[in-house]
């Protein structure tokens, strides 16, 4: 029988302190990823549509679709289903390194399908303005559709990071760390209410900065 | 200059341009017009080889676009300079900016560009907005910076595709005006798509009007309104329908023939056949050249011989017809409602009315 014993507040800090870095970490690692891959996966999946620089019916067919899949799978499930992939690329299954490769393969098409939308909204003749005044394709990307689309790719990168966070926390299963894991191993498993009580108001808190600071950067960035 | 010789543009099955052919001398504007769907839009993408041409060239100083390769099209694409609808400017750039993007794309250097954007945001007017965002101006300030990116790299061409669409007939002047100074001081020749008859009218040297993908018409503006009822001269200068007349004989349909009709003619030949005249309809207006342009409906109210009247308005310059004017207008522009004139029974009237006093007062 187990009995539930709460961490009392002041031992609260050193168990929390080391999960946040954690997350942190996973999170940081993992959005570093998934900008430099999903960036120009976005930027291929646009300009190879039939209203991109260079459309491509059957690349943009096939990337679109392995993009889908990657979005498709319940975060747990890929995670599950990828093990074999991350004993091949970090030879562990466990632990932060093993949640960077899971939580990558979920961001990226994330990602991309951000940016792919952000570059949408883009009315086409600002890019003609570019071509019709001798831009080259890649000319026309760096200038005008990723100067043009910022804001959206930004607003895209903070909703990127808060999914991250929520599947930092579903990797504390494999035993990734992090509040996640501090919140399932002591706050429900030993019945901890003030670890468990402290992990959400801390994850709440993280969120609500990302997105404010998010928005804020965004409309700095609006004219 | 530009030559467009037997453009022709297919998508599939479908024929949107068929065999345009048209030049644009240094120092001229050609207006290209057609309802929607005539091709136009395409004509520009094509003209600016945003889109390839089925078949057909584009001769731009002699040079044929189309025949180019990517990598060659990317330079001479400069000498063909686009001001697009609603200006199209870059909304995370400044005005200033945005003059000297097409500048940074072909490798100008730095102070040669901030020069050139100086003299660019000058010649437009706009030098003291240079370091504001397109938001922060407005539609008539933004297309201005369109114009003065469009003439970046110093084309021979400039194709303006509807530059005026959307903007209020005061803006609208404003911009013409610009663009006819452009034409004489910078002697580029542009090539002006649009649907606005009153565009064409006040800026235009010549006309074109396009229909199902070919060019049905074409003269200079003055010869087209001076020389014929076509249904493009007709559009040109529209007429608002008068009171019904009661007696078809008695109708006359008039066209200033000459640019230098003597404004007393209603008077002068009024006494000369020793008859009243009832203006019923009329639009007189000065074009591009200086000249004045005019159409009217009068009645005759003296029964006398159609050769007797011929000839007395003949000797004035003025070419008229017995009977009333055919009403239809086809696909001419202007038939939406772009036109004063033909929209609006009520309006129609009132600026029937207002037309006959402001001729009454110049004949009297």
């Amino acid at each position: 029988m187990i009995i539930a014993t709460a961490t009392p507040w002041s031992g609260v800090s050193s168990l929390l302190l080391p999960a946040l870095g954690q997350t942190a970490a996973m999170v940081g690692i993992v959005m570093c990823i998934v900008v430099v891959l999903g960036l120009p996966l976005g930027l291929l999946i646009f300009n190879t549509s039939p209203r991109g620089l260079t459309p491509h019916t059957t690349v943009n067919a096939s990337i679109s679709w392995i993009a889908n899949l990657g979005r498709s799978l319940p975060f747990l499930v890929l995670m599950a289903t990828v093990i074999p992939f991350t004993q091949l690329v970090v030879n562990t299954t466990i632990g932060i390194k093993a949640a960077i490769i899971p939580m990558s393969l979920a961001g990226i098409p994330f990602f991309a399908r951000l940016v792919e939308n952000a570059i949408r909204e883009i009315p086409r003749t600002r890019l003609d303005v570019g071509i019709a005044s001798g831009a080259s394709v890649l000319q026309v990307i760096r200038k005008i559709q990723l100067t043009e689309a910022l804001p959206g790719i930004v607003a895209g990168l903070s909703l990127n990071v808060i999914a991250m966070i929520e599947y930092s926390a579903i990797a504390g299963a494999i035993g990734a760390g992090g509040l996640g894991y501090l919140a399932v191993n002591y706050g429900y498993e030993q019945f901890d209410s003030h670890i468990m009580i402290s992990c959400i108001v801390v994850l709440v808190l993280i969120v609500q900065i990302v997105q404010f600071g998010g928005d804020r950067i965004v409309r700095s960035l609006t004219h | 200059m530009i030559e467009v010789t037997a453009l022709t543009k297919r998508y599939g099955s479908l024929t949107v341009l068929d065999g345009v052919d048209f030049a644009v001398q240094a120092g001229e504007i050609a207006a290209v017009v057609g309802p929607s769907g005539a091709g136009k839009s395409t004509l520009a993408r094509c003209i600016n080889l945003l889109e390839k041409p089925t078949s057909g060239s584009i001769l731009v100083d002699g040079r044929d676009l189309t025949r180019l390769s990517r990598r060659e099209l990317r330079s001479a694409r400069r000498a063909i300079g686009t001001v697009f609808q609603s200006a199209s400017l870059l909304q995370r750039m400044t005005a200033a900016e945005n003059v000297a993007l097409p500048m940074r794309f072909l490798d100008i250097s730095h102070s040669e560009r901030i020069k050139r954007v100086h003299e660019l945001l000058d010649r437009v007017g706009m030098l003291h907005r240079a370091n504001h965002y397109p938001s922060q101006l407005s539609g008539g300030q933004q297309q201005r910076i369109g114009l003065a990116r469009g003439l970046a790299l110093k084309p021979s061409v400039l194709l303006a595709d509807e530059p005026t669409s959307g903007l209020d007939p005061q803006t609208t002047s404003s911009i013409l005006k610009l663009l006819a100074e452009l034409r004489d001081e910078l002697r580029v020749a542009v090539v002006l798509i649009t649907h606005e008859m009153d565009v064409v009218r006040s800026v235009a040297d010549s006309v074109a009007r396009l229909h199902e993908g070919k060019i049905i018409e074409r003269g200079s503006v003055a010869e087209v309104v001076r020389s014929s009822d076509s249904e493009l001269a007709r559009a040109l200068l529209p007429l608002p329908p008068g009171p019904a007349p009661q007696h078809e004989s008695e109708v006359w349909q008039l066209r200033y023939e000459r640019p230098d009709v003597d404004p007393a003619w209603l008077t002068s030949i009024g006494r000369e056949l020793d008859t009243d005249i009832s203006v019923l309809a009329g639009l007189i207006e000065t074009i591009d050249d200086g000249g004045a342009a005019g159409r009217m409906t009068v009645r005759i109210e003296r029964p006398l011989a159609a050769a007797e009247v011929r000839a007395a308005f003949a000797s004035r310059g003025i070419h008229a017809t017995q009977g009333d004017v055919p009403r239809t207008q086809g696909d001419v522009p202007g038939e939406q409602g772009d036109v004063p004139g033909t929209h609006g029974g009520v309006a129609r009237a009132g600026e029937a009315e207002e037309r006959h006093d402001a001729l009454v007062r110049s004949a009297a």
